[in-house]
């Protein structure tokens, strides 16, 4: 009997530059393996960091902690060309041994804003994050209590093997689920101050299961746990934000 | 009734036919076939070379090198290896040489000496301990528990990384500042309503508001660069952490695998501390083997069989053997022959292999040289072939004078090639060399190069002839049979050795000695083996030995066969009937590379009054060789002290080797010089019949020459070709009497009386059978008999001195007259 193919898995990497990228894309690529795969590579240009190169006096703290002067507006727009062909290039240099297909834009505005956007369409979107050392980090699978995802947990489980990694269950909104590979908390803050203190190399979370709803959590998320988060079903996100700023559904979802 | 001639208007009889060839009995050699003979000797003749042989191959002491000197086809290289492999038998078998890793530094391979045999033992050892720990090394790291203690590490590290991180984000947001990622790093920015500030609202503040941010940004910015600054030093500590990780758990399984293998070599401290810095460097340099392991095998083998010491990072504990002796079958010192001796073949090489464009190399390209190869025994060099390569001869005097091989490559020495190399550890040489060259290579070598001597203080002088004797030519028998035998030729009836034999003594050129050219014999014997398959015959056959001596002659005969035909269509003038006033036959040898021939060549005498002068024609031309020019001059110090003594030299005598376009050198053309001065002197007819060969003294001796049975056969060419009258022969010196050892055909001619060969002691003997007139002895009143050709002679000269008198007179006569005027 003949095997079926396995079906597509679409990954979209969402990253304000090549540095942030690049950690998603060492990620994906031991993903990649005898996976039916395309790839999607999106770089955002952040309005917020644009803007503040042109306040006076601004410096950049470098990765190895030096300070140099910011980057002027025009400096900062071929450093974001350069990114955008080194983002390009490894995307094919990932996407090249197994064949997949894979595709690349740019976009500006905010970060998780233009994945988001960009993710109808997408099985997963990872944000990326840079990391600022070389320490194999944790891999945290951010749940909903009452909601057991299977998907998720599969795919959590495959990722933490595939990097060598310890895998980690956080469950915000039942004390009682707390065991061996599994914190439980009450609240999503709660989870992120935990978050924020541990060394973590991936989030994976679901939107449509939560605890993490809107975009600004996901924004917090980003934030505090300072690593690339693998994004599932944001496509429901994606339909609270088009019925809430009065833009139809997309005609092919339907 | 005609006049009774007087003795020497007779053509003097010649020698005796039995003379010109002392052929060899084959009745006296005591067998019919040479199938009847048992063991025989393979060399003879040559006790002095033998015995200088022997003293080298047994002596210990160092400089006691050797250099077998003589001419090509004397068997010196097959009694050289005879008698060096029999010593060589006698003394064990030297140690093995390797090199290995220096793992302090590597360009600097360390050479390692290992009981015979156990060269192999080592390597093999060594390449089962790299496939070993590649097999168990990678399944360490994979287990459970390397990869807790791993974790936990990265845990430790990471959460100290991520500490302090936590705390400065924390303290930013509390602050009211935003953490911004760019390209380049990390920005600061102060958050207005929650959004990171505007340059628009930054501008609008009032200037203590803005310093107030600008001073807190700069502060927090300065707080972050002290945290990502202590990165570096965390990852550091990482490392470190993990290499000490890596080599407590390899350092278990490495120190029990090369446990194992220093227990084989138990005795050896050299392996046992070599073995000590291979375990070591396996410990640090574990990850070495996980790399190895993560390559995938796609071969039909299973991984466990896989050969992981073929792969390139595992060269560096590769054993590399210089040399090494099996136990089990060399029990004898090494006989090392090199028949290309240049400077790579001798002291080794190191080759480089292209790695990504450049030229690289590391000590498992050492290769060895002879010198290695031959280290503890002997090694025989062609001399020629080594002073012809470049730094060859340099390279081998440098290793016997410091006992050591040192490996340099010609491209460093002269400085063509610019990339890595090694200074391999020199080796310790403990060596007899033997070289193998000829006489005038040894002598230069002896002139030129002041540490030939130190270095090569034997020599074996291999002997041209042996003495022929009735025991001799037993022997010689024998060895030729004992050829025979070891080439697989057919065995040789007596007569064809007695004609071999015949050809040893004709190369000889002594009717008294075989030749020692055992080489040029055994030529002889396989063309004749191979006439002799051609005609049927179980055995080689007097006729087959002729025919190949004949095929041989004829192969090389081209240039005397167009000379001859030159002489028989007169184109070169040569008169083998009457005679001539002045005009002599000469004899002249030609060298064609291994092929010699006579021919005649007429020379000619004219004189007249003079000064005393003697003109060599072929000297004035510089056509003569010095030896010619002395000839001549010793004919005007004969005419000199014979002739007129109390009167001035009054001749002008030019003297020329007719048609003669080449160089001419040598003496043994003097008399006929000679005696062509004298017939024109004294104006008596020279027989053209006869020609001349023979070198003349200031006293009239005729002196030995060189080439006489050469020279007489191609003056019988010359005559037969045109007809033999019986009138027609050699003058030869009586000295050369004993160096005859004519073809056959010229001893029947002799013994019919159609051609002789007269041999003489003086010019007076020489003159006479020549012109067939009494030479003439100075009688006691001063004076030859009148009529003799001394007296002729002297009449002559006498007339000239008269007429150069005379013409002085008239001459100071004529200034007188005009002064008178």
């Amino acid at each position: 009997m003949t095997v079926p193919p396995h079906a597509e898995t679409r990954i979209l990497i969402g990253a304000g530059s090549f540095v942030d990228a690049t950690a998603a894309l060492r990620i994906v690529a031991r993903l990649a393996a005898g996976v039916n795969v395309t790839f999607g590579g999106l770089l955002i240009e952040d309005r917020d960091t644009l803007d503040m190169c042109h306040l006076p006096n601004q410096r950049v703290v470098s990765a190895g902690g030096s300070l140099v002067c910011a980057p002027s507006p025009s400096q900062l727009r071929t450093l974001m060309a350069a990114d955008a062909k080194a983002f390009r290039r490894s995307l094919a240099e990932v996407a090249g041994p197994v064949g997949a297909a894979w595709t690349f834009e740019q976009s500006i505005g905010d970060l998780v804003q233009q994945a988001l956007t960009a993710s109808a369409g997408w099985d997963i979107t990872i944000v990326g994050h840079r990391s600022v050392h070389p320490m194999r980090g944790k891999v945290i699978s951010l749940r909903a209590a009452t909601d057991a995802d299977a998907a998720l947990n599969a795919f959590s489980d495959r990722l933490a093997t595939s990097l060598s990694a310890e895998h980690l269950v956080f469950s915000v909104g039942d004390l009682s689920r707390g065991s061996a590979g599994s914190f439980a908390f009450a609240s999503l803050e709660e989870a992120l101050v935990t978050l924020a203190r541990m060394n973590v190399q991936a989030v994976l979370l679901d939107l449509s299961h939560g605890p993490v709803h809107t975009s600004d959590q996901l924004r917090r998320l980003l934030e505090v746990s300072r690593c690339s988060l693998f994004v599932f079903g944001a496509a429901a996100l994606n339909e609270q934000l088009e019925h809430s700023t009065q833009i139809p559904p997309s005609p092919t979802r339907r | 009734m005609a006049k009774k001639k007087s003795k020497a208007e007779v053509l003097p009889k010649g020698l005796a036919p039995e003379a010109l060839r002392v052929a060899c009995d084959p009745a006296e050699l005591g067998f019919e076939t040479t199938a009847e003979l048992g063991s025989s000797p393979m060399t003879i003749g040559q006790d002095r070379a033998i015995d200088a042989i022997n003293l080298a191959a047994s002596i210990t002491h160092k400089d006691f090198n050797i250099y077998v000197l003589g001419r090509m086809g004397m068997g010196r290289h097959d009694t050289v290896s005879k008698l060096i492999s029999k010593q060589a038998a006698d003394r064990p078998a030297p140690s093995d040489w390797v090199y290995v890793n220096n793992f302090d530094a590597p360009h600097k391979p360390n050479a390692m000496r290992l009981p015979a045999g156990s060269a192999f033992v080592l390597k093999s050892a060594m390449q089962h301990l790299v496939d070993d720990l590649a097999n168990e090394i990678p399944a360490l790291f994979e287990s459970e528990e390397y990869q807790t203690q791993r974790r936990a590490i990265e845990e430790e590290f990471g959460q100290r990384h991520e500490e302090p991180i936590a705390e400065f984000a924390e303290r930013a947001a509390k602050e009211g500042v935003a953490l911004l990622r760019t390209p380049m790093g990390f920005m600061l920015a102060a958050i207005v309503d929650g959004k990171p500030i505007k340059p628009e609202v930054y501008e609008a503040l009032a200037p203590e508001e803005r310093k107030a941010i600008d001073a807190k940004v700069e502060r927090l910015q300065e707080h972050l660069a002290k945290v990502l600054q202590h990165g570096p030093q965390l990852e550091k500590e990482y490392r470190q952490r993990i290499e000490g990780l890596h080599a407590g758990l390899a350092e278990r399984v490495v120190s029990l695998r090369v446990k194992e293998v220093a227990d084989q070599f138990r005795k050896n401290a050299e392996i046992g501390a070599y073995l000590e810095h291979v375990r070591k460097d396996m410990i640090s340099n574990a990850e070495l083997f996980l790399v190895s392991k993560e390559e995938t095998n796609d071969g039909p083998f299973p991984e466990v069989i896989r050969k992981f010491h073929l792969e390139p990072q595992f060269d560096r504990y590769a054993v590399n053997i210089m040399v090494s002796h099996d136990v089990s079958k060399d029990v004898a010192a090494p006989v090392v022959s090199e028949d290309m001796p240049t400077l790579h073949y001798l002291s080794g090489r190191i080759e480089h292999i292209s790695e990504m464009g450049t030229l690289a190399t590391n000590f498992t390209l050492i290769k060895p040289g002879a010198l290695h190869r031959a280290n503890g025994g002997f090694l025989v060099l062609d001399a020629a072939r080594l002073l012809s390569e470049p730094y060859a001869w340099e390279a081998l005097k440098r290793s016997l004078q410091s006992q050591s091989i040192s490996i340099s490559s010609l491209g460093e020495r002269l400085g063509l090639v610019s990339t890595v190399s090694l200074e391999p550890d020199p080796i310790p040489l403990e060596l007899r060399v033997v070289l193998i060259g000829d006489r005038r290579l040894h002598m230069l070598l002896c002139l030129l190069d002041p540490e030939f001597n130190e270095l090569f203080k034997l020599q074996a002088d291999f002997e041209d002839d042996l003495p022929r004797t009735a025991r001799t030519t037993r022997l010689m028998a024998r060895v030729v049979a004992g050829y025979a035998r070891q080439e697989n030729l057919r065995p040789m009836t007596a007569g064809a050795v007695a004609a071999l034999l015949d050809h040893a003594v004709r190369l000889a050129d002594d009717s008294k000695k075989f030749t020692l050219q055992l080489g040029a014999l055994k030529d002889v014997m396989r063309e004749a083996d191979h006439y002799a398959g051609q005609s049927g015959t179980a055995s080689i056959t007097d006729a087959d030995i002729s025919q190949a001596i004949a095929q041989a002659d004829r192969r090389a005969s081209r240039i005397r066969e167009r000379l001859q035909e030159a002489v028989t269509r007169k184109t070169i003038l040569i008169d083998t009937v009457g005679s001539a006033v002045g005009q002599v036959n000469g004899l002249s040898v030609i060298g064609t590379g291994q092929y010699n021939f006579g021919r005649p060549t007429r020379i000619t005498a004219r004189v007249r009054m003079g000064a005393g002068k003697v003109v060599d024609i072929e000297r004035e031309v510089d056509l003569g060789g010095p030896l010619h020019s002395k000839g001549v001059l010793i004919l005007g110090g004969f005419l000199a002290s014979r002739y007129a003594r109390d009167v001035p030299m009054s001749l002008q005598a030019s003297l020329v080797f007719e048609q003669s376009y080449g160089g001419v050198d040598g003496d043994s053309a003097s008399s006929a010089e000679l005696y062509a001065l004298l017939s024109a002197l004294s104006g008596v007819a020279i027989r053209q019949g006869l020609a001349v060969t023979g070198s003349v003294n200031q006293n009239g001796e005729v002196q030995a020459i060189g080439g006489v049975n050469e020279k007489i056969e191609g003056f019988f060419d010359t005559c037969k070709a045109r007809r033999l009258t019986g009138k027609q022969g050699v003058l030869i010196p009586a000295a050369n009497v004993e160096h005859l050892m004519l073809r056959r055909d010229i001893v029947e001619a002799a013994r019919a009386g159609k051609f002789r060969v007269i041999a003489i002691k003086t010019i007076d003997q020489g003159i006479e059978a020549l012109t067939g007139r009494v030479a003439g002895k100075r009688k006691r009143g001063g004076n030859f008999p009148e009529g003799s050709i001394n007296a002729l002679v002297e009449a002559q000269l006498r007339a000239f001195a008269e007429t150069r008198r005379r013409f002085a007179k008239d001459i100071e006569a004529l200034p007188k007259a005009e002064d008178g005027k």
